[in-house]
């Protein structure tokens, strides 16, 4: 990082030996791109996932827009050829019970099938994915209404010949309304998944859809084909402002009533749009994955405003985080798109294949110093590292603890040196010194327009 | 044109030294009035530094850093922030004006943004009685 | 003529280009980076800091702590003013013959390249109906992003005066069939309300009318923040059909009002068009130079939705916005994972 990487090989360079395998955390997509990546990087990788399998959320999708082949059979390509690799190793029904030691060295303790497994790694990659909240914005209670997640279900069993007839009807009947708000960060997805399956539904037999939205996404890879297509196939799409649709159960199905931005209201019609469907379709509510908190604190990391990995930090898009060698990837830190979480996985894979480097990184001892014999362990340092580069150790020399600035994972800030109340830490290239020899001696000039 | 002022701006690496830089870019050399010091985080500046920057002949004192939100360690902008408010209660006990430090942030590309808060800081500053 | 020897080459110095570079340098080979205007920094470099009391994340500044990186590497070599005229050759042993200050020749053997020639803006004046170039309170938002980087704020063209009331124009060559694109470019939603809302912060009371069809609300912390620009802005969802400048330069929209069913001709100090990203000129030109395919979009094409970055050509990768449109933080993330294709390629200790 160009001035930064250069002050922080200031001082006496010693090279530190870091572990040069990699722990992913999670057998979703994410997970299982990352593993890949990694693998062409020649990593060690040990992937943990807490089910029986893998594919996680992107697996249990029944079709991706644009692509002939099923996640599933993309991702059953993807675990194949991580299966042929021997740099790559899965543990299944795993959870990361433990973690220790420093950035480059972490020492983690898995616990996967009843067996404890204890290794260090010298980066850790997050990929824990999102989890799906039951309930949704328009609640129903009726038995007809149903998630993205069911419908997609249903229509891959039709897909697959399963039922006939009669029970086609039912389970996907000729009248379907979908109702898409506007929730959160997790809109985006929404939207396009209900297109996604808004045309899959109109591409049947004698169905009328329809799809109130209050934004189309269009952002991503194919989402406006896939739009055009919708409405060119038939699905009527209304979008809604303000007014959220109001739905009530009628007649062994839904009536939904819709205002349309498009449609204006006069002294002729209200403006408002009734509609009949026989099945109602609601997103589910894409929420942080479970062990998100967990393995915040076992990890030491930030979440953002909506408790999701990675603090919304500029400086740290799109993957890494706060700690060194940790990062974070796909559902977990919020990026639910397919095709954005497999680039950002390929890229991940460089910055932890730049960070484990050649099996040693050089540090530079005695950068930021802690004297001991002043420290009074008061943890002010510790408290404000953005960094979690401080630890507190006993030290021989003084027979007591002290305050120890962990050099792998130390970026130089300064801020525990200006924080110390001891002023017990020095940062020997910016050290009050050279400060002072730089304000009497370095001539910038800025002034002629400011003071004339 | 009236007495030169002597500001010392303690400029983050990431922001505030590359916006003075976009500042100057296009001047020439003439005497200087500001004196940049680079520092790796604007949560690195003591009040130390503060002070011995008053020490040294300056008449004001600056500290640009990050937009919150975007300190690359993440909130090393707010704690020197806290530190100023601080520093002005100890500068009011001994005497000193404490309008004579202020912190100001900008991001690289925020040349323009610079000169004019800089700017600020020397009218406010002339409009201070001289001394103290 | 001089010849050169370069474990990769990267054509274009803009945030993909310099992060791909960046890359593979940090992995330990060495790159050259292409640049034909006078600088690195592409269109990047040319965008203004959208923070309020908050950074707003748009990337700005990432772009030059970048171009400060990577003028530092020592494993980076960048010239500028440089073109690529012809490539021949194959993966592992390409032979790029570059034209630089349009009269000095050399040749650089490489073993792979990496295509980041990122976009061009879309030009407005294909919309004339919108007043791009016929009425001077009219701009793009990238010469918006232009003034603001340059002078702090912004004043109508025409008189020099604070606007008042500006109108954001969304959506300007983009998801749009009639001219051929029909495609979301992904930036405009978010650079036009986070530039509204900071000139809101920067011009007391200003009044910001926004023109849309639909926002787009992904990425990390936008959802929010747009809801915050619900409160302080008008959003109005159709999208002007013509436009008239009175002799005050104050520029008259007409477009449909949904609500009320009826054409309403509005007049604004000064009018925004949120232009698009299209494939740069030469695009067409360049992909049968190195023999690579484009898509529906003209855009470069990659191999397939899962595959954004690898080509039809073995050794040749794609990074950044010349592959479809992207934001600084995705441009950065593509053309990081294009840097795993060429190190791989390259072969890993």
């Amino acid at each position: 990082m160009g001035h930064a990487r250069n002050r922080e090989s200031d001082g006496t360079i010693k090279k530190t030996s870091m572990s040069r395998r990699v722990l992913v955390v999670g057998g979703g997509v994410a997970g299982i791109e990352m593993a890949l990546a990694l693998a062409e990087l020649r990593c060690d990788t040990t992937l943990v996932e807490q089910g029986t399998s893998l594919g996680g959320n992107a697996g249990a999708l029944c079709s991706l827009y644009g692509f002939e082949q099923t996640p599933e059979e993309l991702i059953g390509k993807k675990v194949a050829t991580m299966r042929t690799n021997p740099g790559i190793r899965v543990l299944f029904e795993a959870a990361v019970r433990d973690v220790k030691g420093d950035v480059g060295n972490l020492h983690v303790r898995i616990e996967a099938c009843g067996k404890v497994h204890e290794s260090d790694f010298g980066a850790i990659v997050v990929a824990t994915g999102f989890d799906l909240a039951t309930g949704s914005p328009v609640t129903s209670g009726e038995p007809t209404a149903i998630s993205c997640s069911e419908l997609e279900r249903r229509l891959a069993q039709l897909r697959a010949g399963n039922g006939r007839g009669r029970s086609n009807a039912l389970s996907v009947p000729r009248n379907v309304c979908f109702v898409v708000e506007d929730s959160g960060v997790d809109s985006a997805v929404h939207a396009a998944s209900a297109l996604k399956n808004a045309l899959a539904v109109q591409k049947l037999p004698k169905r009328n859809v329809f799809l109130c939205c209050q934004n189309v996404n269009v952002a991503g890879e194919g989402l406006e084909a896939l739009y055009r297509e919708a409405r060119a196939s038939g699905v009527v799409i209304f979008k809604f402002d303000g007014d959220k649709p109001q739905v009530a159960a009628a007649d062994r199905g839904f009536n939904v009533t819709v205002r349309d931005a498009s449609v204006a209201a006069n002294d002729r019609c209200n403006g408002l749009m009734d509609l009949h469907c026989d099945l109602l379709v609601l997103p589910e509510r894409i929420v942080p994955g479970p062990h998100t908190p967990y393995l915040q604190k076992l990890l030491r990391v930030d979440v953002d405003s909506s408790d999701y990995f990675q603090q919304n930090n500029v400086w740290l898009r799109p993957t890494a985080s706060n700690r060194k060698g940790i990062f974070f990837v796909g559902g977990c830190r919020g990026s639910f798109d397919v095709c954005d979480i497999l680039t950002e996985a390929r890229a991940t894979a460089l910055e932890v294949y730049t960070w484990i480097g050649r099996d040693e990184i050089p540090v530079s001892v005695g950068k930021v110093r802690v004297d001991p014999a002043k420290c009074a362990v008061c943890l002010t340092c510790l408290r404000s590292c953005p960094h979690d580069a401080v630890e507190i150790v006993f030290d021989g020399d003084i027979g007591g603890k002290t305050a120890h600035i962990v050099e792998s994972a130390c970026h130089a800030c300064g801020i525990c040196v200006a924080e110390c109340p001891a002023k017990a830490i020095q940062m020997v290239a910016a050290d009050d010194l050279q400060k002072g020899m730089a304000i009497k001696g370095e001539r910038r000039q800025v002034e002629q327009w400011v003071q004339n | 044109m009236g007495t030169e002022l002597k500001i010392v701006a303690f400029c983050c690496e990431h922001s505030g030294s590359l916006a003075a830089r976009m500042a100057c870019a296009g001047e020439s050399e003439t005497s200087a009035g500001t004196e940049i010091v680079s520092v790796p985080c604007s949560g690195s500046v003591q009040a130390a530094d503060i002070l011995k920057a008053f020490r040294s002949g300056a008449d004001g004192v600056v500290i640009v850093g990050c937009h919150d939100g975007s300190c690359k360690h993440l909130v090393g902008n707010r704690r020197v922030q806290r530190r100023v408010e601080h520093l002005a209660g100890t500068l009011k006990e001994i005497g000193w004006n404490p309008e004579r430090v202020a912190f100001f942030p900008v991001s690289a590309v925020e040349g323009q943004l610079f000169r004019d808060r800089l700017a600020e800081v020397v009218d406010r500053l002339r409009g201070l009685e001289a001394g103290r | 003529m001089g010849s050169t020897e370069s474990a990769a080459l990267v054509i274009g110095g803009g945030v993909a280009g310099i992060t791909a570079a960046l890359g593979i340098a940090e992995s330990g080979f060495a790159v050259s980076v292409l640049e034909r205007e006078e600088d690195i920094g592409g269109h990047g470099a040319r965008l203004c800091c959208k923070a309020t009391d908050v950074c707003r994340q748009c990337g700005a500044c990432i772009v030059a702590d970048k171009i400060e990186q990577v003028r530092a590497h020592p494993n980076v070599s960048i010239l500028t003013r440089a073109e690529l005229v012809n490539l021949s050759g194959a993966m592992g042993d390409f032979d790029a013959a570059i034209v630089r200050d349009k009269s000095e020749e050399l040749r650089i053997r490489t073993s792979a390249i990496v295509v980041a020639t990122g976009f061009a803006p879309f030009d407005a004046r294909q919309k004339p109906e919108l007043g791009y170039r016929t009425c001077a309170n009219v701009l793009t938002g990238l010469e918006l992003e232009e003034q603001i980087r340059r002078t702090g704020s912004i004043v109508r063209p025409s008189d020099g005066c604070r606007p008042a009331n500006i109108a954001f124009v969304q959506c300007v060559g983009s998801r749009d069939p009639h001219i051929g694109n029909d495609y979301c470019s992904r930036v405009c939603c978010k650079y036009a309300l986070r530039m509204a809302s900071m000139l809101q912060a920067r011009i007391p009371d200003l009044h910001v009318t926004v023109f849309y069809m639909d926002v787009q609300v992904g990425g990390k912390g936008f959802y929010d923040f747009y809801q915050s620009c619900r409160d302080t802005m008008r959003f109005v969802r159709a999208i002007p059909v013509g436009v008239v400048e009175d002799g005050s330069g104050s520029i008259e929209l007409q477009y449909e009002d949904t609500t009320r069913g009826q054409v309403v001709k509005e007049p604004f100090d000064m009018v925004v068009l949120s232009v698009g990203m299209v494939p740069a000129a030469d695009a067409g030109t360049l992909a049968a130079m190195l023999g690579i395919g484009t898509n529906g979009s003209r855009f470069f094409a990659s191999r397939d939705g899962t595959e954004a970055n690898l080509t039809n050509v073995d050794g040749i990768v794609l990074a950044g916005a010349c592959q479809g449109p992207k934001d600084i933080e995705g441009s950065i993330a593509h053309a990081q994972a294009a840097a795993l294709r060429v190190v791989a390629q390259l072969g890993v200790s």
